[in-house]
């Protein structure tokens, strides 16, 4: 190598001995980095497709059971106006993180007079009865929420992980499943766009 | 006919780096009369990376359908502009103009330093360039082959995706990213050479800052582009939302900024040097980390390409680079460091080392937010999103520590300062800042944290103006050069961002609006009047667009529908920009049968702010990469090198 690169000027140290270091932290950091490769690695990744469900554009399965307020939905009785089915749990943190966007989204639908869209939660886990009770009366919301003791709804859509949105048209038809959080803009602009499209 | 002459250009430019990338190995261990042939090798790529874009770029303009890529984002009835632009507006196409990127800096670097071709540090510097060519060409050969044709070619396409047609900047903000991203590979192959030789003299990274500084440059252009873009477009009125691509392209600009700074150490006490070059390899791995979140999929995002094949490759690489650079520094790491040590907290060394403390914080902070989700999958098989809070929570302390650093910093001597001389100096920045404070407050401004992002910021504002002053005082025009007052003219712009961050985060509000046609609704002080909404059918675009007044001005803001792909319900936003607030309108949904509308009304401060400060950070970066005074290269060749060094490696206080 050249000898007459100045710059490079030699290193010399004269102080205390030093301890070698770097292979250590160097080390550290490949522990670190390894770990963080085999979860990227491994990571299942998220469904970024929203549209993946082989019940999009067929009949919606039949949703039915008692609300909390002790009355009994029944989806086909709603044909004729859209709805929004947001299943859910109050232990799931994504699941409240998206509380006030439904709360949001609901509240701009209850100003409309006509096309109102029709807001329903379902709770996965049916123990979660009295936490869901609470969670709404604390975070508001005033929506029908559906708490069936089989949960016969989560295995017909196929939701294993809340949240899940979903939007039936006024035919009862699967329109749109959205997997993860939403918000009331996502929703808006994605029901407007599917009723501009019927 | 395209697809032949792209593929053609990808296999030269993938066979031409391969051997180059050999060729330049010889030369640096046995051989060094290889170093002419090794520019040859390096043409080849420029050559054959031109071919495929020029390729693409004409399958792209005479509507080849044949081509899938074609295909899948071009159209007939996208205009010229967009059609051009359409190479980066998918998976394939934009890893086509990253490998041309990538070969014009290849070119360029063999170019600049041909002169010293025949040290090994270049030839190895030369070896990992083309080593990353090898690596991008082979995925152009493999799983993101732009080139594929289809076997029944379809009459026309559907155009990119909707939102990125729709504004001009579309054409500008991913190729100046990028020209951003892909310059820090030469940083990077300078930082791999000088551990392969094991020489990490200062003159190396001196030469490097610069390129480090333009490579930075573009990415921060193009990051407040894209957050222009986001605001401007996207119709949600959000500039910043801490997504996951925005996290990919926020990442290495962090650890690059750190690394700008900490360099001026290594120059002027020979300090830091590792962590230098360990700085160099980590923002070259996170470009490649976030281009592996940003197209694997594995993470949701508004940005995400969402195509499978291609995360495993990045993830690999991502790897090696990693392996490499930690490999190599541990090899040489210690024999590296710096002989001496830092005397004084309380000097511009210690408050560089400050700064990159913060700094490594703040990527630490953003990663962690960004890959926490995943580790949290994994481990517990549960669903988690890490949103707004996280980050702001977690930067905001950060933002106004950097804020203070940025205040102090510039007034510190290098190696010692007296509490004296520091409280004369900061004298008036500090009186700047108490007259931002109060004058904040009286115009309204409330909350703890914004008031003192607003007095820190003058204060700050007031450290950079009085170094301005000072080098303007004594050099008249030629005191804006240069690193150090082109730096604080850096400094002015991240300034003005982050008071416009802070007001617009703090103040910003917004409500709906539920309008018939004729009625008014105030907010905020503003009258909003609808008039009402038609339709209109443009060349490619059906709008559903909407006649608001705010305070007596029309607006249109709009409903679109593409035809091409049949994507509707895409807001079209109307924004007048100004320097004090920006009223943003959108019509939420079409009307419904009483012929009301939603009209969503978003009013942010100081939000153009952020674009000022970004032309303002330009600026700056041109103005100090200009030299202040002509000084000798650092890597010319000199046969003295001793006396010649001294003055600037023994640095009296300024």
């Amino acid at each position: 190598m050249s000898a007459d690169l100045a710059p490079d000027e030699p290193v010399v140290y004269d102080g205390p001995p030093r301890r070698r270091v770097a292979p250590w932290i160097s080390l550290a950091v490949a522990l670190v980095v390894a770990g963080l490769v085999v979860v990227l690695a491994t990571g299942k990744g998220e469904e970024v497709d929203a549209a993946a469900t082989p019940l999009l554009g067929r009949p919606a399965p039949v949703v039915e059971g008692p609300t909390l307020d002790g009355r009994t939905f029944r989806l086909a009785d709603r044909r004729g106006s859209w709805v929004v089915l947001n299943f859910f749990s109050p232990s799931c943190v994504p699941c409240v993180e998206e509380h006030p966007e439904l709360v949001a989204f609901a509240t701009s639908q209850a100003r409309l007079t006509t096309g109102r869209v029709e807001l329903v939660s379902l709770l996965s886990n049916f123990q979660e009865l009295d936490d869901t009770r609470r969670f709404f009366a604390d975070n508001g919301g005033s929506w029908p929420v559906v708490a069936e003791p089989t949960g016969k709804a989560f295995v017909d859509f196929g939701v294993a992980r809340v949240p899940e949105t979903w939007i039936i048209d006024p035919a009862g038809i699967v329109r749109q499943r959205i997997i993860s959080t939403v918000t009331a803009d996502v929703l808006l602009t994605l029901l407007n766009a599917l009723r501009s499209r019927t | 006919m395209n697809a032949a002459l792209g593929l053609a250009g990808v296999t030269l430019a993938f066979g031409a780096s391969v051997l180059g990338g050999i060729n330049y190995v010889v030369a640096a261990r046995r051989r060094p009369a290889l170093v002419r042939a090794g520019r040859v090798y390096v043409w080849l790529v420029l050559a054959g990376s031109a071919l495929s874009v020029g390729a693409m770029e004409r399958a792209l303009i005479t509507r080849d359908f044949s081509l899938a890529y074609v295909a899948e984002v071009g159209s007939s009835r996208t205009p010229a502009l967009f059609n051009v632009a359409a190479l980066w507006s998918s998976l394939e196409g934009s890893i086509l103009l990253w490998g041309l990127i990538l070969a014009v800096y290849t070119a360029l670097v063999a170019a600049r330093f041909r002169r010293r071709a025949d040290d090994a540090l270049v030839s190895w510097a030369m070896v990992v360039m083309l080593a990353v060519c090898a690596f991008f060409f082979l995925l152009m050969l493999g799983p993101a082959n732009p080139f594929r044709t289809l076997d029944v070619v379809p009459a026309d396409g559907p155009g990119p995706n909707p939102l990125l047609q729709n504004h001009l900047l579309m054409a500008f903000h991913p190729p100046i990213l990028y020209l951003g991203y892909v310059g820090f590979t030469v940083p990077f192959a300078f930082a791999i050479a000088a551990l392969v030789t094991g020489r990490v003299g200062e003159g190396w990274l001196v030469e490097t800052r610069r390129w480090t500084l333009f490579a930075w440059g573009f990415l921060t252009v193009g990051i407040i582009l894209g957050a222009w873009w986001a605001y401007e477009v996207t119709g949600w009125g959000g500039y910043w939302g801490w997504d996951p691509v925005e996290n990919a392209s926020l990442l290495p600009w962090l650890t690059g900024t750190a690394f700008i700074h900490s360099v001026m150490v290594q120059e002027r006490r020979g300090l830091l040097r590792v962590w230098n070059l360990s700085l160099l390899c980590a923002t070259f791995s996170l470009t490649i980390l976030g281009t592996f979140l940003t197209r694997s999929g594995v993470i949701n995002s508004v940005h995400a390409f969402a195509e499978g094949q291609i995360g495993p490759w990045f993830l690999s690489f991502f790897g090696v680079v990693v392996a490499v650079s930690l490999g190599l520094i541990a090899w040489r790491g210690d024999r590296l460091r710096a002989p001496g040590t830092m005397d004084s907290a309380v000097s511009r060394e210690g408050a560089f080392l400050a700064n990159n403390v913060l700094f490594a914080v703040f990527a630490f902070v953003v990663l962690l937010g960004t890959v926490f989700p995943l580790v949290v999958e994994a481990l517990r098989d549960e669903r988690l999103s890490v949103g707004r809070p996280f980050f702001d929570t977690m930067t905001m302390p950060l933002g106004l520590a950097m804020l203070t650093l940025m205040a102090i910093a510039p007034v510190l001597p290098w190696r010692k300062a007296s509490g004296e001389l520091l409280s004369q100096r900061l004298w008036w920045p500090a009186w700047i800042g108490a007259a931002t404070v109060v004058t904040a407050v009286v115009l309204g401004a409330t909350g703890w944290a914004p008031v003192a992002a607003f007095g820190l910021g003058g204060f700050a504002a007031g450290a950079a103006g009085r170094q301005l002053v000072l080098a303007t005082r004594r050099q008249g025009v030629r005191g804006l050069l240069g690193r150090t007052n082109g730096g604080m003219i850096v400094h002015l712009g991240v300034i003005v961002i982050a008071v416009a961050f802070a007001a617009a985060q703090a103040y910003e509000t917004s409500t709906e609006l539920e309008l018939r046609p004729g009625q008014s609704g105030t907010f905020d002080g503003h009258t909003v009047l609808y008039e009402g909404s038609e339709l209109v059918t443009l060349e490619q675009v059906t709008e559903l667009r909407a006649r608001v007044r705010v305070d007596g001005e029309l607006r249109e803001p709009a409903l679109q529908t593409f035809r091409a792909s049949g994507a509707s319900g895409i807001l079209k936003p109307s924004v007048k920009p100004t320097l004090t607030r920006n009223v943003y309108v959108t019509i939420q949904q079409r009307p419904g049968a009483d012929g009301a509308a939603v009209i969503k009304v978003l009013v942010t401060p100081l939000v153009s702010w952020l674009w000022v400060g970004g032309g303002i950070m330009a600026l700056g970066t041109v103005l100090a990469a200009f030299p202040g005074r002509r000084r000798r290269r650092p890597t010319d060749p000199t046969s003295s090198p001793v006396p010649d060094m001294a003055p600037s490696l023994e640095q009296v206080p300024s």
